[in-house]
């Protein structure tokens, strides 16, 4: 009975996110526009396993965005609509979203605090504009797995509990594809993009972004069937039904959970070669 | 230059491996349309189990005393391996066509001696065997991650001949992601990992399996997706695979391969991992 309430809950969870499409209250600014698959510049950079199949080499920005995933060595997975996260609080409808991507950023988040910085994890504040919520992550290079590992911690700072949505988002375009032979799968614990064509050295590379914490309530990858980020509201619009897509596609992963007043709910992903 | 190098090493494998395919008969042990393995104590002697049953995270599995993952529940209630089950093998390159052994369940070289449990606690369990021919040792050491709730093999595979030696290592499972054996599944693989998934259009999460390597290896190494549910012959471990890496609607199964010279009385060792997709 307690598996089938946590089912219904979750079916609820789902259409909610789908009616509110289109109700986003924080409209979507442009703050660069992108001219290629890759980063032009790298504030903050990861490198681990250098001479191995396990190499990571990543980029982080001031923002907490990842620019640029490259593994293995010479191997690049972040397509031009980049890489970033998103939070929604539910309440009072239609919600509203708190986000930043690579290319566009909901415009209510304060400027970031690098709380540390060394060359294996940088820890990075934002807090929202209208001081309701408090954002930090980390994020750190882990040699053992050939990975990025990501720790989302969003405080509410409400004197209310507030159900929030908490997104992390990489329009992947596994080994540079973006279109012909890339295939894009999402499932509970993990959303993911790899190159399956024919030829070249005879390996297909591609980018796993999976969650690698507990979390009680919901959680699920998608797979995107176009590159742009979602608002963070509405995380399921434009997600395959099937958890396929072969296209120029995107990944979304997705927590949504009640954030106790004056709590801090904590996340963790990864990303790593497929 | 390093990576068309490597590029070139590892078709030469692959080639390799597809030429000597079907060297080596198989000697079947069960008969496939059998019931899917279940978390019954007869096909389950050592289960392990992570989370708890209400959460995503609750991962349980069962070892067999051969060392084979015989089920995998990811999260409860749904499993992942079909009836062609889960195993390992190892090939001996040289003298040609080399000599396969392996254990898949319902396929066993027949060239092993009988395997010794070294430990078992409720969190791992360590299994041991060596070749009929007294050549080979293969110790695996089979965890459990409550991290990642995730299943953590540690396979070493000791030379145990005067001669060093190049092996082929591979992992094998015939996975049916969420009970899904053909409609409604599908497969990928790349060199880090091979994994199946549930595509049905028609249920709010989609469930699967994952089979990657999670250990550093210097050799060549690669996942491979089989068009067929049947374990690969070691000595031909991309015989079956699929020139291109992503299958809808198809009986598939996964291997993960690794190539390498073990030296004269030395021991290779390489580490993958099972977990949800």
């Amino acid at each position: 009975m307690k598996r089938v309430m946590q089912v219904l809950e979750f079916a609820v969870l789902f259409l909610l996110a789908s009616l509110l499409y289109g109700q986003r209250t924080a409209p979507v600014s442009a703050t660069a526009v992108a001219s290629g698959a890759q980063a032009p510049a790298c504030d903050h950079l990861f490198t681990a396993n250098s001479s191995s199949n396990a190499f990571i080499r990543y980029c982080v920005s001031d923002r907490g965005t990842i620019t640029s995933i490259e593994t293995p060595a010479g191997h690049f997975h972040i397509g031009a609509q980049g890489e970033g996260y998103g939070f929604c609080q539910q309440d009072p409808v239609p919600g509203t979203a708190y986000y930043e991507f690579l290319n566009v950023n909901s415009g209510n988040l304060n400027p970031p605090t690098i709380l540390s910085a060394n060359d294996s994890s940088i820890k990075i504040s934002r807090s929202t504009t209208d001081g309701n919520w408090t954002f930090v992550q980390t994020i750190a290079k882990d040699a053992t797995a050939g990975s990025a590992k990501i720790q989302m911690a969003l405080s509410n700072n409400q004197a209310v509990d507030r159900v929030a949505y908490l997104i992390r988002f990489v329009d992947a375009d596994p080994d540079s594809a973006r279109s012909f032979g890339a295939g894009t799968g999402a499932s509970l614990q993990s959303a993911f993009a790899w190159e399956f064509a024919v030829g070249g050295d005879g390996i297909n590379r591609g980018l796993v972004l999976e969650n690698v914490g507990a979390w009680t309530q919901f959680q699920q990858g998608y797979a995107r069937l176009q590159p742009d980020p979602p608002n963070p509201c509405d995380f399921a619009n434009h997600a395959s039904a099937s958890g396929v897509g072969i296209s120029d596609t995107s990944l979304v992963y997705a927590y949504v959970g009640t954030v106790k007043a004056h709590k801090t709910a904590t996340v963790n992903l990864r990303y790593r070669a497929r | 230059m390093k990576f068309a190098r490597f590029g070139l090493v590892s078709l030469t494998f692959a080639l390799a491996a597809r030429a000597s395919y079907g060297q080596q008969p198989f000697h079947q042990l069960a008969v496939a349309g059998q019931p899917a393995i279940t978390m019954s104590a007869t096909d389950c002697p050592h289960v392990f189990s992570i989370g708890k049953a209400s959460s995503n995270t609750f991962f349980q599995y069962c070892v067999n005393d051969r060392g084979n993952i015989t089920q995998v529940e990811a999260p409860l209630a749904h499993f992942h391996i079909g009836v062609q089950g889960e195993g390992y093998g190892f090939c001996q390159q040289d003298p040609t066509p080399g000599t396969a052994y392996y254990d898949y369940l319902n396929f066993d070289s027949g060239n092993w001696q009988a395997p010794q449990i070294l430990s078992a606690s409720s969190s791992s369990i360590k299994i041991s065997r060596t070749t009929a021919d007294g050549n080979w040792t293969l110790v695996q050491t089979i965890s459990k991650v409550a991290l990642t709730h995730s299943i953590k093999l540690v396979m070493a595979l000791t030379n145990n001949q005067p001669l060093a030696k190049v092996a082929y290592i591979a992992r094998f499972v015939d996975v049916n992601p969420d009970g899904q054996q053909t409609h409604n599944a599908a497969s990928g693989a790349a060199i880090q990992s091979a994994f199946a998934w549930n595509e049905d259009a028609g249920v709010p999460v989609h469930y699967g399996l994952q089979l990657g390597n999670i250990g550093k290896w210097s050799g060549f190494q690669q996942a491979y997706l089989q068009g067929i549910p049947n374990p690969p012959n070691p000595c031909a471990f991309a015989g079956n695979a699929e020139r291109s890496p992503f299958l809808e609607g198809v009986d598939t199964s996964l291997v993960y391969a690794y190539v390498g010279s073990v030296g004269a009385h030395k021991t290779v060792i390489v580490t993958l991992g099972y977990r949800g997709t």
